[in-house]
């Protein structure tokens, strides 16, 4: 008795472990951005910049039907994900004046951690029947069964910003590792090619610390191996107070540290903070292009940030699912325009910084 | 000597570990021992450590307070937005303060009056006022806090010294006087031992716990000021996993959590070693992958140097209880 229930205890817990394993190799080898996924998603080698294709893309025919469409965001709290929101409604409001019936519906988790949340109202999305649903999920894997249930259904998914994943059939996002890039450049002039430059990184379940990291060292390594030195390298947790304590110990060890990059605006102004009570000329460049940020650069205070535009990138977002329900093919990856705001631009609109303004291309 | 050293074995083991790091770091990289890098250790270890005094205090009554790094928030955005609004400096900290204060009153009254577990009401109440913070403040940081109340705060007091280290010390000697010296340090001393039996000696215990959960918060609103201070800024969604640095703090300074035994100087000891850790692995261009590795061990040895003195000593003390014992037998 004791040996038969022994047994099937471990048939059960033998099965536990092969049922999920055949689950993900069943589901796997079939998805949309299967190959994107394994090539990594700021390293893709079939992505494009949406200020490159911009003029290819075909005229969109125009759509009879009421399109429904659901975006399922992270949380309001945090300023950008308020700004996607504008971005998507103001698409949305681009395509009905050109004639399209088109509404969206833009809803975001409570927090920055509500995953659970988050998987909710999507799966609420996927059940009132929206054509096309936008999506920004929390963590690379929250979302996963309202995504199989997507595919079920037969509803297609475009990915916004963050947390690429392998089931949506494009993801509008931001270019994280040339974002990493351009700051380094931005840095690199701005100390004249020589000395000592850091980099203070966020730690998250998203990628997209790690990739600006690789982008900023890559620069170096590229085209100034020898003269600019990297002397750190240290996670700031995405926290205003822990930059804060990293810059001011770099400047403690490096007096001569010419310049920070940030992989937030938030640590970008801690670590000004920092930097202004000790007067050092150092130059600060964050990431994200917040409010906050945008302000301080007004006031002469932050140097620069990388500006993603994400009014712009939820439009663009809304564009391409307008356009795969319309029948047309876009790229599996499409990197929204982002530039780095300085004080020299920093008071120019969008349209003088990319030279046009955003607009889809109806028929 | 002898009797400072056992009755202050567990804090002098975190000084021992201190000294060495200093040593180890100093051996690997001979900037670290520069006075302005020493400076700047003690600097950064002012926010954890007010936050981890106030922890030592709750966890000495046996409990856990997991609410204060979003308290730390909320005082921060209050605190920026009465700056903003031009308040009277002189109301404005004593009132940030009283804020902070009533918040922990109530995390004390929800755990002895309510009778809920710390654990469970602290975890609710993190919740409670991080959505504060972020109904306060609409979800954006609350900028440009005017110079003239960053000052009293964040003044120099040397190079690199501010006069937030002032605070941090003084509360320090405040709370410590109080642990050492008054009733209601030995009640808390006594409810952490077993609080049945404080309860049926006469300790007032709800009214103690309450008062150690309030003055948890109260080092968390000082912290917040200072935060406040030094980055001019009141941003809701900052000191997350800040509950977790004050409780290593307390750990590493040899706070027993299951209670009754620790000290404040331990902690800020702790809170010092902590910081070291940190400055010590940017000087030496550790990986930050590293780094958590290396804090995870040394709050696991932390611990460990201490149960192995404490089986020292109690092998000492057996040792000499049996002379004793064969003493009077021969007397006999």
């Amino acid at each position: 008795m004791k040996t038969a229930k022994r047994t099937l205890m471990y048939a059960l817990a033998l099965g536990l472990v092969i049922l999920p394993m055949g689950g993900t190799l069943r589901a796997d080898d079939e998805l949309p951005g299967a190959e994107v996924e394994k090539q990594g998603y700021d390293f893709y080698d079939g992505a494009v910049q949406y200020n490159d294709i911009r003029e290819e893309l075909p005229a969109i025919p125009k759509l009879e039907d009421k399109i429904e469409l659901g975006f399922a965001t992270k949380t309001f709290e945090n300023e950008f994900w308020r700004m996607e929101k504008e971005g998507a409604e103001q698409g949305a409001q681009l395509f009905r004046d050109a004639g399209f019936d088109v509404e969206i519906d833009v809803r975001g988790a409570q927090t920055e951690s509500d995953e659970e949340g988050q998987l909710t109202l999507l799966m609420d999305m996927i059940n009132k029947g929206y054509k096309g649903i936008l999506v920004s999920g929390i963590s690379a894997s929250n979302l996963v069964p309202g995504f199989e249930k997507a595919r079920q259904d037969g509803v297609d998914l475009t990915t916004v910003m963050d947390a690429f994943t392998p089931y949506a059939t494009c993801t509008v996002g931001a270019w994280h590792y040339k974002a990493g890039y351009q700051a380094a450049e931005w840095i690199d002039k701005k100390i004249g090619g020589e000395g000592k430059v850091a980099c203070i990184t966020g730690l998250s379940q998203a990628t997209a610390a790690q990739a600006r990291t690789q982008g900023f060292k890559d620069y170096f390594e590229k085209n100034n191996p020898d003269k600019v030195e990297i002397v750190a390298v240290q996670n700031g947790d995405w926290d205003r107070q822990k930059a804060y304590d990293i810059t001011q110990t770099l400047l403690q060890q490096h007096p001569d540290l010419g310049g920070i990059y940030c992989n937030n605006d938030t640590m970008a102004m801690g670590a000004v903070e920092a930097r202004e009570a000790i007067s050092s000329s150092c130059v600060i460049v964050g990431t994200d292009g917040t409010s906050e940020a945008m302000e301080s650069i007004k006031g002469g205070v932050l140097d620069a940030t990388i500006d993603f535009s994400p009014q712009v990138m939820g439009a663009i977002g809304v564009e391409m699912q307008i356009r795969k329900l319309a029948g047309q093919k876009v790229p599996t990856v499409i990197y929204a325009p982002q530039c780095v705001r300085d004080a020299e631009n920093i008071d120019k609109s969008f349209e003088e910084v990319f030279g046009y303004e955003y607009k889809p291309n109806v028929e | 000597m002898k009797m400072i050293y056992t009755k202050y074995r567990r804090e002098l083991s975190t000084l021992a570990a201190l000294i060495l790091a200093i040593i180890l770091f100093s051996i690997l990289n001979n900037s670290y021992l520069s006075v302005s890098n020493q400076v700047t250790i003690i600097q950064q270890a002012v926010t954890y450590g007010l936050m981890g005094i106030g922890m030592t205090l709750v966890i000495l009554t046996g409990g856990i307070d997991l609410s204060v790094g979003s308290g730390l928030a909320f005082v921060a955005c209050v605190a920026a937005q009465l700056a903003k609004a031009g308040m009277p400096i002189w109301i404005w900290m004593p009132l940030c303060l009283l804020i902070g204060f009533g918040m922990g009153l109530v995390n004390g009254f929800l755990i002895t009056k309510m009778h809920l577990q710390p654990f469970v009401a602290t975890m609710g109440t993190m919740s409670v006022y991080r959505g504060l913070a972020y109904i306060i403040t609409g979800g954006f940081p609350v900028l440009g806090v005017p110079q003239a109340y960053r000052q009293p705060l964040n003044a120099k007091i040397g190079a690199t010294l501010t006069v937030s280290v002032l605070y941090f010390i003084i509360f320090a000697l405040i709370i410590a006087v109080m642990m050492r010296k008054t009733r209601l340090g030995a009640h808390t001393y006594a409810i952490g031992g077993n609080e049945e039996a404080a309860r049926l000696s006469g300790v007032k215990t709800d009214r103690c716990k309450i008062l150690m959960y309030a003055f948890c918060m109260l080092g968390t609103a000082l912290a917040a000021l200072v935060m406040v201070g030094r980055l001019g800024t009141g941003d809701p969604s900052t000191g997350q996993g800040y509950e977790m640095e004050a409780i290593a703090a307390a750990a590493i300074g040899g706070t027993s959590m299951t209670g009754g035994r620790g000290h404040v100087f331990g902690t800020v000891i702790g809170a010092i070693l902590f910081s070291a850790l940190k400055v010590g692995l940017i000087v030496l261009r550790i990986d930050t992958f590293y780094q958590f590795v290396v804090t995870g061990l040394v709050i696991v040895l932390a611990a460990y140097i201490d149960i192995l003195q404490g089986r020292l000593l109690v092998e000492r003390r057996g040792s000499s209880v049996k002379f004793k014992v064969a003493d009077a037998e021969a007397k006999k």
